[in-house]
């Protein structure tokens, strides 16, 4: 079975939580206290990732790290419809994939200054943070005008739009206002929608009426 | 007074929630049953809670703190901790509003919308005051609305891909000054 090395208030966690949910796969879910208790820097999850960071994932005897490669790997073993990981728009994949780390370098750290105290330039983060939503927004603009619901020009959601979506979804907590956003307000909202869709604690609370938009 | 464009009228879907900015006032745009759009200051009357942060359930809107509802007139139809009572006595703050040429409008006194140069396109937000943005954009085809002190949102018309790439490049010239 799989083993899922997991902390519930991470972002990059949500993301690998989410795909094994969609794709029903049976894990284990192992959970490393991050905050107060430093423990991804512990010898024996240092044993697992190297780097200390979460995720990481346990299967078949070997270990993947990064919440990215875990979805890509994920998707490829398992997911038999080919939709999550869409082999033939892999260009645009890896490039919201790749965007979705620079979320974590720029919002996610914001976060953790102001939700878990860490010592960094909180401002320069938010501004990165803010110059990836306008990218992103702006591609959703053009996106839906075209009639596509997501960040691929596909009918369904894909990891590109799982990996980018949970510290956007987040990004208040580390003081960036979603506000002027519109149409990343949409996606979140479409996102939020879909079945089996579980928030993790600082995600929009309640769950929506079932019609549609 | 003056009346200010709030968001696009297609971006206001039902049982779905917009929220925008009118000066220093944030707002929350949602479409009721009866097909109106209604406009209202973001604050919760209970306690000052985000009403954007609750869900449209069509008849009305519900507070996501303790789930107060509000009809779409703004009153307090629904009171969990009275027991399912009413309260009509306390009200959400509404704007008059009005939709013009797929525009949404509002304004604190009476909404009166102005022409526009074309179809809507992406609006775009602009870290500057809106008497700067004011003397680089064609107001005749672009409408501005303050959002907060120092930012602007440009809600302009037009060919799309056009006027992104302008408007990228006024507000880079504006943010960077
Ligand atoms: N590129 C990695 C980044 C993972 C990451 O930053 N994880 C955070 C928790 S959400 C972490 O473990 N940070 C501790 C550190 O970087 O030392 C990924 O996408 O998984
Ligand atoms: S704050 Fe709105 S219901 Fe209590």
């Amino acid at each position: 079975m799989i083993q899922f090395h997991d902390y519930p208030l991470s972002g990059n966690c949500f993301k690998v939580r989410f795909l094994l949910e969609q794709l029903g796969l049976e894990y284990q879910s192992i959970l490393v206290d991050f905050y107060p208790g430093y423990e991804h820097k512990s010898p024996r999850f240092l044993n697992i990732n190297p780097l200390g960071q979460l995720p990481a994932i346990m299967d078949k005897g070997q270990a993947v790290r990064d919440a990215q490669a875990i979805l890509v790997y994920l998707a490829a073993a398992y997911d038999k419809s080919g939709k999550w990981f869409p082999r033939d728009h892999q260009g645009e994949v890896y490039q919201w994939l790749a965007f979705a780390d620079q979320l974590t370098g720029s919002i996610s750290a914001a976060r953790l200054h102001d939700a878990m105290f860490y010592r960094l330039d909180v401002s320069k983060a938010r501004t990165e943070g803010i110059k990836l939503l306008r990218i992103i927004d702006e591609h959703l603009w053009f996106a839906e005008k075209d009639g596509h619901d997501w960040l691929l020009p596909l009918p369904h959601p894909t990891i590109a739009d799982v990996a980018c979506l949970p510290y956007i979804a987040l990004a208040e907590e580390g003081g960036i206002d979603l506000a002027p956003f519109f149409s990343v307000s949409r996606w979140m909202e479409r996102f939020m929608r879909l079945e089996k869709f579980k928030p993790m604690p600082g995600m929009m609370p309640l769950q929506m009426p079932k019609e549609t938009p | 007074m003056t009346s200010y464009v709030v968001a696009l009228e297609k971006d206001v879907r039902d049982y779905s929630i917009v929220r925008s900015m009118m000066g220093d006032k944030p707002l929350v745009i949602w479409r009721g049953a009866s097909g109106a759009i209604n406009v209202w200051l973001d604050r919760c009357p209970h306690r000052s809670v985000r009403l954007s942060a609750g869900r449209n359930m069509g008849g009305y809107l519900e507070g996501v703190y303790h789930g107060w509802q509000f009809d779409e007139s703004g009153k307090v139809t629904l009171v969990p901790a009275l027991q399912g009572r009413p309260s009509h006595d306390i009200s959400a703050t509404v704007y008059s509003t009005a939709v013009a040429d797929g525009f949404v409008w509002a304004s604190v006194e009476e909404c009166l919308p102005t022409g526009s140069g074309g179809e809507p396109c992406y609006p775009v937000h602009i870290a500057a005051p809106v008497d700067q943005v004011r003397l680089h954009v064609d107001s005749s085809v672009d409408h501005l609305t303050p959002w907060g002190v120092d930012g602007t949102m440009v809600y302009p018309t037009g060919d799309p891909a056009q006027r992104r790439a302008e408007l990228s490049a006024i507000r880079r010239r504006l943010e960077e000054s």
